[in-house]
């Protein structure tokens, strides 16, 4: 994965040779492997089972998926495969090699590292990078002496496809290796990837494919994900993962109550107080927003640890991140504060601690984490984690108690996904063009795409040529064009223009923060910005900023001296608890104290008793039902531990439908334990009725009903409408040389809607929402799971311990409402008044 | 809904149009008709419809208010182009069902190269401010000395919230005290929010109601 794996092994000589008695080497492959065990030798290293049974398996012609953890030789296992062949078959032209992998920042490092195994192996191969950083001159410098490997990512791969002679050298291609898969599939860009190598198998029909994966709940998928249905493929796993130490920080007294965000920063002198032990800490948060805050508590508390703490996120420009990055290795860094920014990556050996802030809300997430520190030979990775409110200390004892139990997370791949099948049929299409039944077929060998209904196919064909099907085309409007067999782009200026898009697939809505004297500092979102108005103080990237003013998708800032706690809120920030979690919580509630309990459970006790004595605890057993009464009126809080996303849909779906019983109107809220719906003070509600509410019932048409009311569509569209190349490619900062193409998302979302109903891309969004807004199938398998339970309803005096952070989060939830619009418009105005007054 | 600007009494319309009763004037800013066109040719999707969906609202509205001009403040067409078939044919139809309606065109920045076509000599050009008893009509909302000036450009929307999440985002005419700005008229158009602590009086349009917002 990284020069610093194979560093890592070559101080870790005694593992190999110790524990692996397959260390000799099997008989029949003596010769072929003989450089690899000379050069192993050489470093004192020892060969692992693993790596041989993956080289044997290349050599075979075998493609597959390992998975295995960071630093066990994993890069070596699959490059020295095809190394060897290399070295038996002599020289022919390249590229042989294709290494993908997701983050561009890694290429430099994988570079380097694929050129120390060349090296060792004395091969004559070469290699080279190819992302989007890669100037003009070295693209065609490739082009002449193509490099026998090339590493690049997804996105360049697809610009590579786009290239009208790129095809004749891709059918000499041997392998793919994609690193990080498990990091790549259920995304899109994952989506886009398999398509890609569904090309690529079908230009060379013998092409190997490997990829590397971390731990996931479904491996077995993953595999046949990434080599598509068809393919068989073999799955090799590496030795097991280090274990994982959880520590947590458990506050000195806890609250009776908890509630979200108060905790976390009062603990900040105790993080002090870890930071200052360790040599060097990885701090993680959830949020961008957060990372500044704790950034901010720090460095205000330790001054003189300005120069060697440092704050690393999504939004901080490109070249701050790489410099904090290469001090971070360099060892001259104290504690970086970062986000899943560094999740993937190098490893940054001199790391010796990782503090995780907040719920880790997943196992395989936490595990990663961890895994970023403590590369030293036998070191058990240790991760500290500080809890943001009491009841998150029960979601890291049950991280613990599901790792303990080797419940790992899933990741589910995408399916059907229209907008990436548009913007890749174009990439074909700027290319040397593609003939549509083959490609069809071809399309379908992918994971993704086997079941691709032949009408969905239609529309994508039909929109990328007129806009929509014959009948109902858009004039003067084409991408591609049919000629000769083939679809083609339309013309030289849409290829140019597709090119530059392609790589924007993961980008936000993003606008540019700079300074007025030029220098850049990152990225945030623009409706933060235009909330903003000139002169107001903000916090970003570490640093206190007043806006000077917003020009061409660019915030101009100044520095300021102000005080300020307005700090950016980035989209999308929020992740679900996993089932694996949640179920691991429910069964530590069910347990009760004993003598082997945690020292987290022990810290609850206080709580847990509270919560017993004014209702009862959640079990797996039943559902928790409290209904209580206050001055705001009629309370019920339900508890599925079905994660914040299902709750989201799990309130709607149930408020709407208790609002066709009788005219009401509800207040929702929900967090990752359950939600809330509060209504006016004289609603009743029995067992009976909550019983008939809390069925399955019509699900999707009962959410596709709420959807509509709600801009949880529109939001979705934003990512499809970029991917399918909606929105013409403006990208922040630059100026803007067609001023005339620039249209919201938002705007395009609502002429299609009236002018274009049955446009596809209006229907995945509503998808998008129901199956990852909402998380639809596991809000499904939550509402199964409680038609078959009792329901334990309790009506409570007062908040219970479970209820109190359901209210303090109140203020950002949403309304069910059977009242017009105007009605609504008109109350919030006459609120805007009353503040105006 | 009926106001008083400048000692005349207005009517402001729900479809993003203002009347002016003493002149059987209609007002509307900001159509960008031929956008959706522009976007189409540069590759990329927007649907058709745009242009009649527009026009229609417009015969609809000098209908209901028997208006017997029509004024455009400024942004009538979105872009230079040589203009299709369809688009030319679109505004030949709708302006012979239109034979007595005068239209007077305050040039907006949209608007540099002016309307090419057989049917364009139907529409009278003007720089601004076209001055016309207590108005001055102009796109960019500019003070003009001692008259009022009823304006475009900007495509004020106005933001609500409410305290538990409620939210929405409406198009508005705002009346300052030497000027006014109408909202845009385009089906295919944007907006930008309107400070809403900037002194003025502000309707906004919510489905087919325009309310008064402010104090």
């Amino acid at each position: 994965m990284s020069p610093r794996t194979a560093t890592t092994r070559s101080a870790a000589p005694t593992r190999g040779t110790t524990a692996t008695p397959g260390a000799t080497a099997a008989s029949g492959s003596v010769t072929r492997f003989a450089r690899i065990e000379e050069w192993f030798d050489s470093r004192g290293w020892a060969i692992f089972d693993f790596q041989r049974e993956l080289w044997q398996a290349y050599l075979n012609g075998e493609s597959g998926l390992l998975h295995a953890p960071t630093g066990s030789g994993k890069t070596l296992a699959v490059w020295l495969g095809p190394l060897i062949e290399g070295l038996e078959q002599g020289k022919r032209p390249g590229p042989r090699v294709l290494w993908i992998t997701p983050l561009r920042a890694l290429a430099n490092d994988t570079t380097e590292s694929l050129q120390e195994a060349i090296a060792g192996l004395r091969s004559d191969w070469t290699v080279a990078m190819r992302t989007g950083d890669t100037t003009s001159a070295q693209r065609r410098r490739q082009k002449l002496h193509p490099p026998s490997a090339l590493v690049t990512t997804p996105e360049s791969l697809s610009v590579l496809l786009s290239a009208a002679d790129t095809e004749m050298q891709l059918r000499t291609l041997d392998a793919v290796i994609v690193d990080e898969w498990h990091e790549l599939m259920g995304s899109k860009r994952g989506t886009q990837l398999e398509l890609c190598l569904a090309h690529l198998r079908r230009l060379n029909p013998k092409l190997r494919t490997w990829g590397l994966s971390a731990t996931l709940g479904n491996l077995t998928q993953a595999r046949d994900t990434l080599l598509g249905p068809q393919n068989p493929g073999r799955l090799v796993c590496g030795p097991a993962a280090k274990r994982i130490e959880i520590d947590s920080l458990v506050p000195p007294s806890i609250e009776r109550f908890s509630w979200a965000g108060h905790l976390g920063v009062s603990l900040v002198d105790s993080v002090i107080k870890a930071i200052d032990r360790a040599r060097s800490t990885l701090l993680f948060t959830n949020t961008r927003s957060q990372a500044e805050i704790w950034y901010q508590a720090i460095v205000e508390r330790r001054l003189d640890w300005l120069t060697c703490t440092a704050l690393h996120h999504g939004s901080i420009g490109k070249s701050l991140r790489a410099k904090i990055e290469d001090a971070l290795r360099a060892g001259d860094l104290k504690c970086v504060v970062c986000t899943s920014s560094l999740d993937l990556g190098v490893d940054f050996s001199p790391v010796d601690q990782v503090i995780q802030v907040g719920s880790p809300k997943g196992v395989a997430r936490l595990l990663q984490r961890a895994g970023r520190s403590g590369h030293q030979p036998g070191a058990v990775s240790r991760v500290l984690c500080v809890p943001t409110h009491s009841l998150e200390l029960m979601e890291i004892a049950g991280v613990r108690d599901a790792q303990a139990r080797g419940h790992i997370e899933s990741r589910e791949p995408l399916t059907n996904c229209l907008d990436v099948l548009v913007q890749h049929l174009m990439t074909l299409a700027c290319g040397p063009g593609f003939e549509p039944t083959e490609t069809l077929q071809e399309v379908r060998t992918s994971a993704a795409y086997a079941q691709l209904p032949d009408l969905d196919w239609q529309w994508a064909l039909d929109f990328l040529q007129r806009g929509g099907p014959a009948l109902r085309a858009y004039p003067q409007y084409r991408r591609i064009v049919f000629e000769d067999g083939m679809y083609k782009s339309a013309d030289a200026r849409l290829t140019r223009n597709h090119r530059t898009s392609i790589g924007t697939i993961t980008s936000d809505d993003s606008m540019q923060v700079r300074y007025v004297s030029g220098k850049v500092i990152g990225y945030v979102e623009e409706s933060f910005i235009s909330r903003l108005k000139e002169n107001d103080v903000f916090l970003f990237s570490g640093r206190t900023l007043q806006l000077a003013r917003v020009k061409d998708m660019t915030a101009y800032v100044r520095a300021s001296n102000a005080r300020t706690r307005n700090v950016p809120r980035w989209q999308g920030g929020r992740m679900p608890l996993s089932t694996e979690l949640a179920d691991s919580m429910l069964r530590l509630f069910s347990e009760g104290p004993s003598e082997t309990i945690s020292p987290e459970l022990q810290a609850l006790q206080p709580i847990l008793r509270l919560q017993r004595e004014w209702s009862q605890l959640p079990t797996q057993h039943e559902l928790l039902i409290e209904l209580s009464r206050s001055r705001e009126g009629s309370h019920i809080f339900i508890y599925p531990f079905a994660g914040r996303l299902a709750h989201e849909g799990l309130a709607t779906l149930i408020a709407m439908r208790l609002s066709r019983l009788s005219p009401v109107t509800f207040t929702l809220s929900f967090n990752d334990y359950g939600f809330e719906l509060l209504s006016s003070a004289n609603y009743e509600v029995d067992h009976a009725t909550l019983r008939a509410v809390l069925r399955i019932g019509e699900v999707v048409p009962d959410l596709l009903a709420c959807l509509n009311a709600s801009e949880g569509a529109k939001r979705a569209f934003r990512d499809i409408a970029r991917i399918a190349g909606l929105v013409s490619p403006g990208l922040p900062g630059r100026a803007k040389s067609s001023r005339q193409l620039q249209a919201s998302t938002g705007l395009i979302y609502e002429v299609l809607r009236q002018f274009d109903p049955d446009n596809r891309l209006l229907s995945q969004a509503q998808l998008e929402v129901l199956g990852r807004q909402l998380e639809a199938k596991r809000l499904t398998d939550a509402l199964v799971r409680i038609e078959k339970m009792p329901l334990a309803v309790v009506r409570t005096a007062r908040l219970s311990p479970l209820a109190f952070p359901l209210w303090a989060e109140r203020l950002q939830s949403q309304i069910i409402s059977s009242e017009s619009w105007l009605d609504r418009v008109k109350r919030m105005a006459a609120r805007l008044e009353q503040a105006a007054a | 809904m009926n106001i008083t600007c400048a000692g005349e009494q207005l009517t402001l319309s729900a479809d993003r149009a203002l009347f002016w009763p003493a002149r059987a004037t209609l007002l509307i800013a900001d159509p960008h008709f031929g956008k959706d066109e522009i976007f189409r040719r540069a590759g990329l999707p927007i649907p058709d419809g745009v242009v009649a969906r527009d026009l229609t609202r417009i015969s609809k509205l000098l209908a209901h208010y028997s208006a017997e001009r029509l004024v455009v403040l400024g942004d009538f067409l979105h872009g230079p182009r040589k203009w299709s078939e369809g688009f030319h044919e679109e505004f030949s139809t709708w302006l012979n069902g239109h034979r007595q309606l005068r239209i007077d065109v305050v040039a907006g920045n949209h608007d540099r190269h002016g309307a090419v076509g057989s049917w364009s000599d139907r529409l009278t050009w003007h720089q601004e401010p076209l001055q016309e008893g207590p108005f001055g009509f102009t796109h960019h909302p500019r003070q003009h000395q001692s008259i009022y000036v009823l304006s475009g450009h900007t495509h004020p929307v106005l933001r609500l919230r409410s305290p538990w999440g409620d939210r929405a985002r409406v198009p508005v005419f705002w009346f300052g005290e030497q000027h006014a700005v109408l909202p845009a008229f385009g089906s295919f158009t944007g907006g930008a929010n309107i400070d809403p602590s900037v002194a003025g009086r502000v309707y906004a349009i919510a489905d087919s109601t325009v309310i008064a917002i402010g104090r």
